[in-house]
């Protein structure tokens, strides 16, 4: 799903008494709702049951459902989102992104920044590959576990 | 070392050196010590004296960083849990510099110090600006078996020990602004940059870089883009030998704090933070890019982020781009 279209949903919700919307779009859906106190966007895509997640901590809402219907898109390894944060490409405004998509990456290398509370955290590759999809623009809020890049 | 940091290095004194003295510690001719001194101080942005028939010397004496007086300022303890100490005269960035140390195998409790960055950073791609010898630019670097994730809050951890530290040395009205600007008098005194990097579930670095206004020039301080502020305007007496004390003692608290932070998490600190909240329930606006949400500010929540009292209830922030100002300074 176009990410625009995604944020042009949260706008939507943000000015509606409506507290969570679910939209399916061919084999993607994205559930966003308000989540207790705050209007945060739970974006959640039904993840291949094959890819691992990379956080420890407590999946979010939406996480475990949907397992029957895996989108084609998101296959591969997905790499999400450890954290709440802004989600940076580049390592400052200008500079070359760290990643495209069709680049190989190796284990190790930066994928990108997410800036939280204002400490630069860099993502880092665990498995190499070729990045398939980038599914973040820069610059924009992301949430946790949101996937942000498929590689292959 | 390059010369024209030696020539620096003898004047930092404030004394009056003859240019026969000059000469022979450069070991150049005494026609061009003049020469050498005018592009030294173009180059570091300082103010030089002639003395008619005597030398030369600096308007204002430099405290330069020295290893031995900034160990002096620290505990035995302390000392024993700083691993290495590297003062340099010139660097891209302190942070720029230990994070390609760390990815290297530097050890965790690595300072890095310089009396001038070429490159000194902030915020998404802005410049701290950083001229020779009189503020403080330092980092320091913290390896943890805990994942990226779980350091968030030691962004707060580190503001509160900077305030804590400043107003240690009789700094009155030290404020924080969330997450960890440190202010006097509602302007910059001291920033913050962390970094960190490392595998999903740990372990990984974290590099924590201070920058703090000691006694920058109102002309070197015009390229900053927000109100600022100097260690010395807030401390009546001055602050001559402060700056190795201060970098000392900063250190030493720093890696006490993060200790107790990779043990305790953020409970400790959040006292210790509110003590310092400068905007705590005033009106405020959150700056996302162009969005701005306004709001009552409400404190810290125990993971760190941003409680903010709004039209539509009570929300938290945690996003780094978030920028909080008093709504009355507003409309620039």
């Amino acid at each position: 799903m176009d990410i625009r279209k995604v944020k042009k949903l949260i706008e939507l919700l943000e000015q509606s008494d409506v507290a969570e919307i679910e939209i399916h779009e061919g084999e993607e859906s994205v559930r966003i709702s308000r989540h207790g106190s705050t209007a945060m966007p739970i974006y959640a895509p039904q993840a291949p049951a094959a890819a691992p997640a990379p956080a420890p901590a407590a999946a979010t809402s939406g996480d475990d459902e949907g397992d029957d219907e895996a989108p084609l898109e998101l296959q591969g390894e997905v790499v999400r989102s450890p954290m709440v944060g802004t989600f940076y490409r580049a390592p400052a405004p200008g500079a070359k992104a760290f990643i495209e998509e069709g680049q190989t990456v190796k284990v190790g290398e930066t994928l990108c920044i997410i800036e939280a509370m204002k400490i630069l955290n860099q993502i880092e590759c665990e498995q190499a590959g070729t990045v398939k999809r980038i599914l973040v623009e820069n610059g924009q809020p992301v949430e946790y576990n949101q996937p942000l890049f498929v590689i292959e | 070392m390059d010369r024209q940091i030696a020539l620096i290095r003898l004047l930092a004194d404030g004394e009056v050196h003859s240019g026969e003295a000059i000469a022979a510690h450069l070991g150049i001719t005494r026609a061009a010590v003049w020469k050498a001194l005018r592009k030294a101080a173009e180059r570091f942005g300082l103010a030089l004296e002639s003395v008619r028939g005597r030398g030369y010397r600096l308007a204002q004496p430099l405290e330069l960083l020295e290893r031995e007086r900034l160990l002096a300022a620290m505990s035995e303890q302390g000392r024993a849990a700083l691993a290495r100490l590297e003062i340099h005269d010139q660097i891209d960035s302190t942070n720029a510099w230990l994070m390609r140390e760390a990815a290297v195998g530097a050890h965790s409790a690595t300072l890095c110090l310089a009396e001038q960055q070429s490159a000194g950073r902030g915020r998404r791609g802005r410049t701290w600006v950083s001229p020779f010898g009189v503020n403080l630019y330092g980092s320091l670097l913290w390896r943890s078996p805990l994942a990226p994730a779980a350091l968030g809050a030691s962004s707060l951890v580190a503001g509160v020990v900077v305030a804590e530290q400043l107003a240690a040395l009789g700094v009155e009205g030290v404020a924080l602004k969330w997450p960890n600007d440190v202010l006097w008098e509602r302007r910059k005194l001291a920033g913050l940059l962390l970094e960190v990097a490392g595998e999903s579930q740990g372990p990984s670095h974290l590099v924590v870089g201070i920058g703090i206004n000691l006694r920058m020039a109102a002309a070197q301080g015009t390229a900053i883009d927000q109100p600022w502020a100097a260690l010395v305007e807030a401390l009546p007496d001055g602050i001559e030998g402060m700056r190795n004390v201060l970098a000392g003692r900063l250190a030493e608290a720093l890696l006490a704090a993060l200790a107790d932070y990779e043990r305790a998490g953020l409970d400790p600190f959040l006292e210790r933070w509110s003590r310092f909240d400068a905007f705590l329930g005033r009106a405020v606006g959150l700056h996302f890019g162009e969005r701005v949400i306004s709001g009552r500010y409400d404190g810290i929540e125990s993971d760190g982020s941003l409680r903010l009292e709004t039209a539509d209830g009570l929300r938290r922030f945690q996003a780094g781009e978030v920028s909080l100002r008093p709504l009355v300074e507003e409309g620039r």
